[in-house]
């Protein structure tokens, strides 16, 4: 592709979605852009980056174009239970600090800021109910986001084929939360209930979502540049509570790049919020 | 988590091959996710035809470049390149002939295997052997 077209593109992406593509991921771009344009009967790249320019009008929605780019562009694959160990020191040694605070409010919000097709918030879901009694009679609930709306119309609708639940969940979760419904295996709606999905961009205010008690925000930010990625970060932190957890990939790191969060001595992946800066 | 990327090991130093090497192992990415998140053969046929194609494109721009530098082990490689197309779709055909639906059948995960395993294994053993013909050429 021309280097008019991948920066066209690259533009497109950083400006809707905060992702910064570098010359050398050029193939990249036309690797998930070629079936694109195939799928809308254009030639080539050049034509349909034309058709992004609105140089083509008998494509009908514009709209609905630029947002099959955006899909084509971010991925969206992910797992139940993704990398065991942050859930584990959910259970056993953030959630029981966190229901001690709470325990006379009686209620936990809980933020997935990139939740993708849906198994993250549904592996969090999973876990607070199996939690035990002593969450019984508490307020728990998760919010959804996600830039791709594709990916959230699969996470909202909690339908899995085999092979996705076979990944990560064990098979007595799988029994308990999910049924089979032909070759799907369904989310139980007691457990849908406990999740609310909205698209949102990481760019865009967040303030109209109040506060949440622990962020998931895993393996997104490693998409944006540094200074974007200090601005998400503090942004975050205006939406916790000064006791609020955040939740990083395990090869992600606020070192260098924000002074909002502190990392949780011992428990990697995991921040607090920096009292100097609250 | 990733089912298959490019990594430097598999560098030819080569702009356009290396360019098509990464290429290639994005479209088979892009079909283990079709193939991961629909049980539908026919959703998945998109992916395998982009994969197939841009390969055919990719081997006929090599075979090219072989036959321009003199390549003397020009025939094998083409010979390779012709025993993978009809292997691959010897494989799918069998997939797509099994009653097994998308991911519960088995073929689809051996395909994708093979096509990963072959693709990594053919550029490190018979790429490089016309990468080192090529740069010893421009040496002398």
């Amino acid at each position: 592709m021309s280097p008019e077209d991948f920066s066209f593109v690259a533009d497109f992406l950083k400006k809707k979605s905060g992702i910064s593509l570098t010359d050398d991921k050029t193939y990249l771009v036309e690797s998930r852009l070629l079936p694109l344009a195939r799928q809308h009967d254009l030639d080539d790249i050049t034509g349909l980056v034309a058709a992004m320019k609105g140089g083509r009008g008998s494509l009908g929605d514009h709209e609905s174009l630029m947002d099959d780019v955006l899909d084509a562009m971010t991925t969206n694959e992910t797992f139940f239970f993704r990398d065991n160990k942050p859930f584990d020191a959910i259970r056993k040694d953030i959630l029981p600090q966190l229901i001690e605070r709470r325990k006379s409010a009686k209620s936990l919000r809980i933020w997935c800021a990139a939740a993708s097709t849906g198994q993250e918030p549904y592996s969090i879901a999973m876990l607070l109910k199996e939690y035990g009694a002593q969450l019984n009679d508490w307020r728990l609930s998760i919010l959804g986001t996600d830039v791709s709306g594709e990916a959230l119309k699969r996470a909202e609708a909690g339908n899995y084929s085999q092979f996705e639940v076979q990944r990560g969940l064990p098979a007595q979760l799988l029994i308990k939360y999910l049924h089979k419904e032909e070759k799907y295996w369904m989310i139980n709606s007691e457990l849908k209930s406990m999740i609310r999905y909205k698209k949102l961009n990481l760019l865009s205010s967040f303030e109209s979502l109040g506060k949440f008690d622990i962020v998931f925000c895993r393996n997104v930010l490693i998409y944006f540049e540094v200074e974007t990625k200090r601005q998400i970060l503090e942004r975050i932190s205006r939406q916790m509570p000064p006791d609020g957890i955040l939740v990083l990939g395990s090869a992600e790191t606020v070192l260098n790049v924000s002074d909002h969060f502190q990392l949780i001595p011992g428990l990697s992946g995991f921040y607090k919020i920096n009292p100097a800066m609250s | 988590m990733t089912f298959v990327t490019w990594n430097e090991k598999l560098l030819t130093g080569i702009r356009e091959i290396d360019h098509d090497h990464k290429m290639l192992f994005d479209l088979i990415e892009q079909f283990h996710e079709a193939y991961m998140s629909t049980d539908s053969k026919a959703a998945m046929e998109p992916a395998f035809r982009m994969l197939m194609d841009y390969t055919e494109n990719h081997f006929r721009r090599e075979e090219e470049l072989l036959e321009k530098v003199g390549y003397p082990g020009q025939a094998g490689h083409h010979q390779d390149h012709e025993d993978l197309k009809d292997e691959v779709l010897a494989l799918y055909q069998r997939f797509q002939n099994d009653k097994l639906q998308g991911v519960e059948n088995d073929l689809g995960l051996e395909l994708l295997s093979f096509l990963k395993n072959w693709l990594e294994f053919h550029i490190l053993e018979d790429d490089m052997k016309y990468v080192e013909f090529i740069r010893d050429k421009e040496k002398h």
